[in-house]
C-alpha cells in the first residue's frame, strides 16, 4: 500500500495547485518525492496508451513501449494471435526479457539464466528443470510474464496495471468517440489506420508533465513559438500562399474551442459541426497525385454524413489529451513517458490510411518527419521551452514561485453534446487546469473508489 | 546449407549436449529430429535461434508416454544427438 505523501514541508499537494486563481507551484514539476508518488498514484493506475495494433500485425510479432518510466512489450501471441502486453522483466532475476524495439519471435528468453516465455506470456522454458526443481517443484504456471490489462479501442491499444481500473470507456469518458474518430481512415471507415515502423523515440530534459499538461490545447504558444516556422512555409502542405504553415480551412459551419473535463483530466481542441455534411476539400499537397486519393476519400465520408451532422471531432479539429501522458490528433499521437522528475521519453506515432496507395503514405511521412520529432522544424521549436522550463523552474528560489494557467479561467459553460466537460474558448487554458484537477485527485486518491464514478454534479469551475 | 555438428562435438559430429555447439543449435531446421538424454526423441517445431533453446513435439518418450504429441521446450544441455 503507498504511502499517500499529502504535503511537502509545511504545504500540502492541494494547495499547490490552486484552480480558482488558475496558479500551479513550480514545486509539482521538479520535486522527487512528488514524482515518485505520481509513479505509484498515476501511472500504475491508469488506463496508458501503448501502441497500435498494425505495429504487430503478424502472429510474433512484438514491440517494446513503456507503461511511465517501466518498459513493457506489446506481443501479439502466436497461438491465439491475441494482443498482449507484459511488463519487459524476467520473472526469475528481473534481467529484460527484450532487448529489441521491434520484431518477430517465437519466445522471449532472459539472457541471464535462460528462463523462457511464449509470446503469450506463459513461462516454457527453465534451463535445469528437472535437476534443479525436480521436475515438478517449480509451477510454471504461476511464473508467467507480469501482464497488464488490455483494450484494443479501434486500433489503439491501451494498457493498465490496475484490475481494479474503471472500463476503457469510462475512464476516457465523452472523449471515447474522439479516440474513434482518430482510428478512422479519412473516408471515415473504422480501425482504418496503420502507423509508420518504425516510431520516433528521443529522450528530453524535462518533467514529463511540462509538454504532457501544457502542450494540449495552447494556441498561443503557437502565435509565438511556432512563429519563424510559420513565416518560413515549411509546410505543413506546402506554402499555401499566404506564409503560413497552416493548411487552408474550407468554410463550415462549425465551431472550435478548448475543453477540460475536470472530473476525468481530458481535454483539448473539439470542434462542433453545425449542419449535416464535411468541410468541402481544399488542394493543399505539394506531392502529385495525393489530394487526388484525399478528395475521393473526402467524397466517401461526406456520402455517409450528407443527412447527418458529424459529431464533434468528427473531422478534426486540434489536438486533445487523454488523461495522463498522451495528445492525439488524427495524423499524430504523441505520449510523453516519465523517465526520472527531470527526463522525458517521447515517442511519436504517425497514423496513415492503410489502404492508401504508396505515394501518398511517403508523402504523409515526408511531411510529419519534417514537422515533428527531434530533428522537426515545428517540435525543434517546442524543445526549446520544454527543455529550458526545467532548469529554470528548479531553483531554489524559482521552485517557490507558481506558474500562471489563468488564462479564460471562470468563463466555460457547458453543452450536452460533450457531458462533463468545460467549454471556453478557442483561447484558453481550460484544458490545462482540468489536467491538473485530476492530478490532485489521482495524488490524493487512496483507491479507485475515490475517483469513480466521478462527482455528477455542477461543475463548479463553469461561470 | 546447415551443416550439422560442424562446429559442435568434432568427435562425434551428432553429438549437441557440449556448449561449444552453440552455433549448430542456433541453425538446427524445423522438422529436424534429435534424441533428448532422457531418451525421449522429439521434432524441432521451432528455433528461437538464441542457441540454447529449441521448440519441440516428442514423438518418443519412454520415461513418459503420455508426453507423446505434446509441445514443449528443451534446453541444449538436454539434447544428446541429432537423429
Amino acid at each position: 500500500m503507498v504511502n499517500i505523501l499529502r504535503s511537502i514541508g509545511d504545504r500540502s499537494l492541494r494547495s499547490m495547485v490552486d484552480l480558482d486563481k488558475g496558479t500551479i507551484d513550480r514545486e509539482i514539476y521538479v520535486n522527487e518525492e512528488i514524482y515518485k508518488q505520481e509513479m505509484e498514484q498515476i501511472f500504475a493506475r491508469c488506463w496508458l496508451f501503448v501502441g497500435h495494433e498494425s505495429m504487430v500485425p503478424e502472429p510474433g510479432d512484438f514491440i517494446v513501449s513503456r507503461m511511465g518510466a517501466e518498459e513493457v512489450i506489446i506481443s501479439r501471441d502466436r497461438k491465439n494471435k491475441q494482443i498482449h502486453v507484459f511488463l519487459n522483466t524476467c520473472m526469475h532475476r528481473g534481467e529484460k526479457v527484450c532487448r529489441y524495439d521491434e520484431g518477430n519471435t517465437l519466445v522471449f528468453t532472459c539472457p541471464f539464466h535462460g528462463w523462457s516465455y511464449d509470446t503469450d506470456g506463459r513461462l516454457v522454458g527453465v534451463a535445469y528443470y528437472k535437476e534443479s526443481y525436480n521436475g515438478e517443484q517449480l509451477d510454471k504456471s504461476k511464473w508467467g510474464l507480469h501482464e497488464a490489462t488490455v483494450c484494443n479501442y479501434y486500433g489503439s491499444i491501451w494498457a493498465t496495471w490496475d484490475k481494479k481500473a474503471p472500463s476503457f470507456e469510462d475512464y476516457v469518458g465523452a472523449y471515447a468517440p474522439s479516440i474513434r474518430h482518430c482510428m478512422q481512415s479519412s473516408d471515415g471507415e473504422d480501425n482504418g489506420m496503420q502507423v509508420f515502423k518504425p516510431i520516433i523515440k528521443w529522450r528530453i530534459p524535462t518533467n514529463w508533465k511540462v509538454p504532457g499538461f501544457t502542450s494540449s490545447t495552447d494556441p498561443a504558444h503557437a502565435a509565438m513559438t511556432h512563429r519563424s516556422v510559420n513565416a518560413a512555409a515549411i509546410g505543413p502542405q506546402g506554402d499555401d500562399g499566404v506564409g503560413s504553415r497552416a493548411p487552408v480551412r474550407a468554410p463550415f459551419p462549425s465551431k472550435s474551442w478548448v475543453v477540460g473535463n475536470h472530473q476525468l483530466g481530458h481535454g483539448g481542441g473539439y470542434t462542433f459541426y453545425e449542419q449535416p455534411g464535411v468541410p468541402e476539400y481544399v488542394n493543399t499537397w505539394m506531392e502529385p497525385g495525393v489530394d487526388d486519393y484525399y478528395q475521393a476519400m473526402r467524397d466517401k465520408k461526406a456520402e455517409k454524413y450528407k443527412d447527418t451532422i458529424m459529431p464533434g471531432r468528427g473531422h478534426g479539429g486540434g489536438h486533445f489529451c487523454v488523461w495522463p501522458n498522451v495528445v492525439f490528433d488524427f495524423w499524430r499521437i504523441r505520449p510523453w513517458h516519465p523517465n526520472g522528475v527531470g527526463s522525458t521519453e517521447s515517442f511519436r506515432l504517425f497514423p496513415v490510411d492503410k489502404n492508401a496507395p504508396q505515394e501518398v503514405k511517403d508523402a504523409q511521412r515526408h511531411y510529419v518527419m519534417r514537422y515533428n520529432g527531434p530533428v522537426g522544424m515545428t517540435e525543434s521549436d517546442d524543445m526549446e521551452n520544454w527543455n529550458y522550463v526545467y532548469p529554470a523552474s528548479q531553483g531554489t528560489i524559482a521552485r517557490t514561485l507558481p506558474y500562471n494557467f489563468e488564462s479564460a479561467i471562470h468563463r466555460g459553460w457547458t453543452d450536452q453534446r460533450l457531458p462533463g466537460f468545460t467549454i471556453s474558448q478557442n483561447k484558453s487554458e481550460e484544458a490545462q487546469r482540468a489536467r491538473f484537477s485530476r492530478w490532485v485527485d489521482f495524488m490524493e486518491a487512496g483507491s479507485w473508489d475515490d475517483l469513480y464514478p466521478v462527482y455528477k454534479g455542477e461543475n463548479l469551475h463553469n461561470k | 546449407m546447415v551443416q550439422y555438428g560442424s562446429t559442435g562435438n568434432t568427435n562425434n559430429p551428432g553429438q549437441l549436449e557440449a556448449t561449444d555447439s552453440a552455433y549448430t543449435f542456433r541453425d538446427l531446421p524445423e522438422g529436424a529430429k534429435i534424441r533428448l538424454t532422457n531418451g525421449a526423441v522429439a521434432e524441432i517445431t521451432g528455433n528461437p535461434k538464441d542457441g540454447a533453446w529449441l521448440l519441440i513435439k516428442y514423438l518418443e518418450n519412454p520415461e513418459d508416454p503420455s508426453q507423446v504429441g505434446v509441445d514443449d521446450m528443451v534446453f541444449f544441455v538436454d539434447v544428446e544427438s541429432l537423429v
